[in-house]
């Protein structure tokens, strides 16, 4: 399934919107392991597969737990550690 | 007894290229006006863009901003904080999105209560939580050309097995 991933902090230099082919059946935590492959061009510069760990997914309305099913088409949200105020 | 009012919440996110965030009207909003003003203490907090940060010479800082999500955590800040403090506290909250010069106003918060204690307090929990679960970044540019993003804190989910803060 297509899913897209929408970024933002560190994230934003890699792309306003990133696309992933997952699984049928994947679930929130297997987003990581593509969009590190994903990224992997920039991997010499930035910690990308840190980056990835120390970040949640989201749609506009929360903050999804590691164990929720995504669907064909899905619009995810990214979310580095935050730092407001 | 008189019963009180349950209190009145405003949550936003302005871009700064259009708006600039105006303390006074947080303040305004809190203390209300003529017979209405119910509140006998309102805290501002505002938060503005330093020329420095770990030892390096910063010019501005740019704002990125999840609005949706962003505004929601503001609203559920609040009403933590009134669960905490009182119902019937009141509470302004706007962030800034965007790119913002030293001295710029980057987050608004404004808090009115019957009593003291409870307006110190419940600013103080907002700014906090803010910080640490508001879905807002910030990319810092420094005098040497250079520019960084904030290393931040790592939001929590219910079953993700690591660090809630990592700074």
């Amino acid at each position: 399934m297509q899913i897209t991933l929408q970024t933002f902090g560190a994230f934003r230099q890699f792309g306003r919107n990133i696309e992933l082919d997952l699984n049928d059946n994947a679930k929130v935590a297997d987003l990581r392991i593509p969009l590190v492959a994903a990224l992997a061009e920039f991997s010499a510069k930035f910690d990308i597969a840190g980056l990835v760990e120390s970040s949640r997914f989201a749609t506009e309305t929360e903050i999804l737990d590691e164990d929720v099913a995504l669907f064909d088409g899905n619009l995810i949200t990214i979310l580095p550690p935050v730092s407001g105020g | 007894m008189p019963q009180f009012e349950t209190g009145r919440i405003f949550v936003d996110v302005l871009d700064v290229e259009q708006h600039s965030l105006d303390a006074m009207a947080g303040l305004a909003f809190v203390t209300g006006t003529g017979i209405a003003v119910r509140n006998g203490a309102e805290n501002l907090f505002v938060g503005t863009v330093r020329n420095h940060n770990l030892g390096k010479k910063v010019l501005g800082i740019s704002y990125d901003v999840f609005e949706p999500l962003a505004k929601q955590s503001f609203l559920e800040i609040c009403q933590e904080a009134q669960a905490k403090w009182g119902e019937e506290l009141d509470f302004y909250v706007v962030h800034a999105k965007g790119k913002l010069d030293i001295g710029g106003v980057s987050i608004v918060i404004a808090v009115g209560s019957p009593h003291r204690d409870e307006a110190f307090k419940a600013s103080r929990y907002v700014i906090e939580e803010i910080k640490h679960r508001s879905p807002v970044w910030k990319l810092e540019h420094y005098a040497d050309g250079d520019s960084e993003w904030s290393k931040g804190c790592e939001l929590c989910s219910s079953n993700h097995t690591h660090e809630a803060h990592v700074i």
